[in-house]
């Protein structure tokens, strides 16, 4: 009699439960999803698994420590001290030195118009203004001068200069570099799913929790927020877009994007809205994708079609999808 | 005994539709969500099928109206988020970066990706 009563007791608690909507009766465990402030935008971390807390924890000081390596404007950065080099020759860490060498490799893919050394040109160019002005013609001939990527050589960890006016901007390159370090720290933390996104550079690791693959939207341009042109699956993949939209101003009917043609100082007058890149590395997609819209849809695609595992979506002018 | 039981089932049966209507009526009534926070600690979830106006600290003024979020007021130099397209049930975020305030629309749409690149 009183085994029957407790079984009636236990189902009923089992019931309770169930309809309370408890998490404990289902068997996933809830993502850890952590929130930051990091390079100028907003990152989101969301891991799974054994050990997830510990490891997004160590993915932010890993973007602590990028920032403290590739910031510009701040003065206890290793790139500030690059910029305010005494001498020719500049010793620099392995994080810094990869970075600017990859950064001379897509420079030289985008006939000049990618260049790490831009900053003197986009200082001119304020996106974020109330009130965002052209600027004068000849400050920007007298920038462009000294913008050359080709004044700039990696010797394993020492930078050479040939000229002092060379300054350094990674800003293009960091999300990419930042992604790619996450992705290999959360790796080694055994954990084998996991979603990265830094101010829309979305990384993922492995499956979703529930063995389905990662779907990424892409943003459509000038839409609203989150409105997707198209969605892609992406397991274990970067996913990067670059486009017209994300900061730009007009001006008597002209679009002023920030994307910056180093060969002019001028925004890049390409055929593109958006080029979103999927490849293994982000570094590799942060590049390629600014490049594509640097180059215009042509070029764009010859470029993506020579490299095995990339793959290319272009938004034409217009808002026309199409694929490489 | 018997009597014992089934009393027992509807104390049981009683108590598990009560915890499941006060669940209910917690929870943002169904849909879309807007979830607001500061500094990376949450400030507060609201239905976006109520139109209304968020004071958010000092800083910060937001607006739910038609299913829409926008920040109506801030007190930041560049005013980026005011700039920020409204968020819908889409889901996405307008972030004001100085004041650290993120306004995320949770997206009750299963059809919705994961995430969004841009």
């Amino acid at each position: 009699m009183f085994s029957r009563y407790k079984k009636t007791a236990v189902f009923l608690t089992v019931l309770i439960l169930a309809l309370s909507g408890c998490q404990s009766v289902s068997s996933q465990k809830e993502p850890f999803v952590k929130k930051g402030f990091y390079f100028d935008t907003v990152i989101e971390i969301q891991v799974n698994g054994d050990r997830s807390e510990e490891a997004a924890k160590r993915c932010f000081e890993i973007c602590d420590e990028i920032e403290h390596t590739f910031s510009r404007t701040r003065s206890d950065s290793e790139l500030y001290r690059v910029n305010h080099r005494k001498e020719d020759r500049v010793q620099v860490s392995d994080d810094l030195a990869y970075v600017v060498k990859r950064g001379l490799e897509f420079y030289q893919m985008s006939e000049g118009k990618f260049d790490i050394t831009i900053a003197p040109v986009s200082s001119l160019w304020n996106f974020k203004s109330e009130d965002p002005q052209i600027p004068e013609e000849s400050a920007i001939k007298e920038a462009v001068k000294k913008v050359d990527a080709s004044k700039v050589h990696v010797q394993g960890n020492t930078l050479v200069f040939d000229s002092s006016e060379t300054m350094l901007d990674l800003g293009a390159l960091v999300k990419g570099y930042a992604a790619d370090k996450l992705k290999k720290c959360l790796k080694e933390y055994g954990i084998s799913s996991a979603m990265i996104n830094l101010g829309g550079n979305v990384m993922t690791l492995g499956n979703k929790p529930d063995g389905t693959d990662w779907s990424v939207g892409i943003q459509k341009p000038f839409s609203r927020r989150n409105e997707v042109i198209t969605t892609v699956k992406a397991r274990d993949c970067s996913v990067v877009s670059s486009g017209v939209y994300e900061r730009y101003f007009e001006k008597d009917g002209v679009l002023y994007s920030h994307i910056l043609d180093a060969s002019t100082g001028y925004p890049a007058n390409s055929d593109l809205w958006q080029a979103t890149i999927l490849s293994d590395s982000s570094l590799e997609g942060d590049g390629l994708s600014t490049v594509c819209m640097l180059l215009g849809y042509e070029k764009a695609r010859e470029l993506i079609d020579g490299r095995d595992g990339t793959e290319a979506i272009f938004v034409l002018d217009g808002g026309q999808l199409a694929e490489n | 005994m018997k009597k014992k039981e089934i009393m027992l089932a509807a104390a049981i049966l009683l108590a598990a539709l009560l915890l499941w209507g006060i669940l209910t009526l917690i929870k943002p009534s169904g849909g879309d969500t807007l979830r607001i926070t500061v500094n990376n600690q949450l400030y507060g979830e609201y239905s976006l099928k109520e139109d209304q106006t968020i004071r958010i600290g000092q800083t910060n003024i937001c607006e739910i109206k038609d299913g829409a979020v926008r920040m109506v007021k801030a007190d930041c130099p560049d005013h980026l988020c005011m700039k920020s397209e409204a968020v819908t049930g889409e889901g996405g975020t307008i972030v004001c970066l100085p004041n650290r305030v993120i306004l995320e629309v949770i997206s009750s749409n299963s059809q919705a990706p994961d995430t969004v690149a841009s």
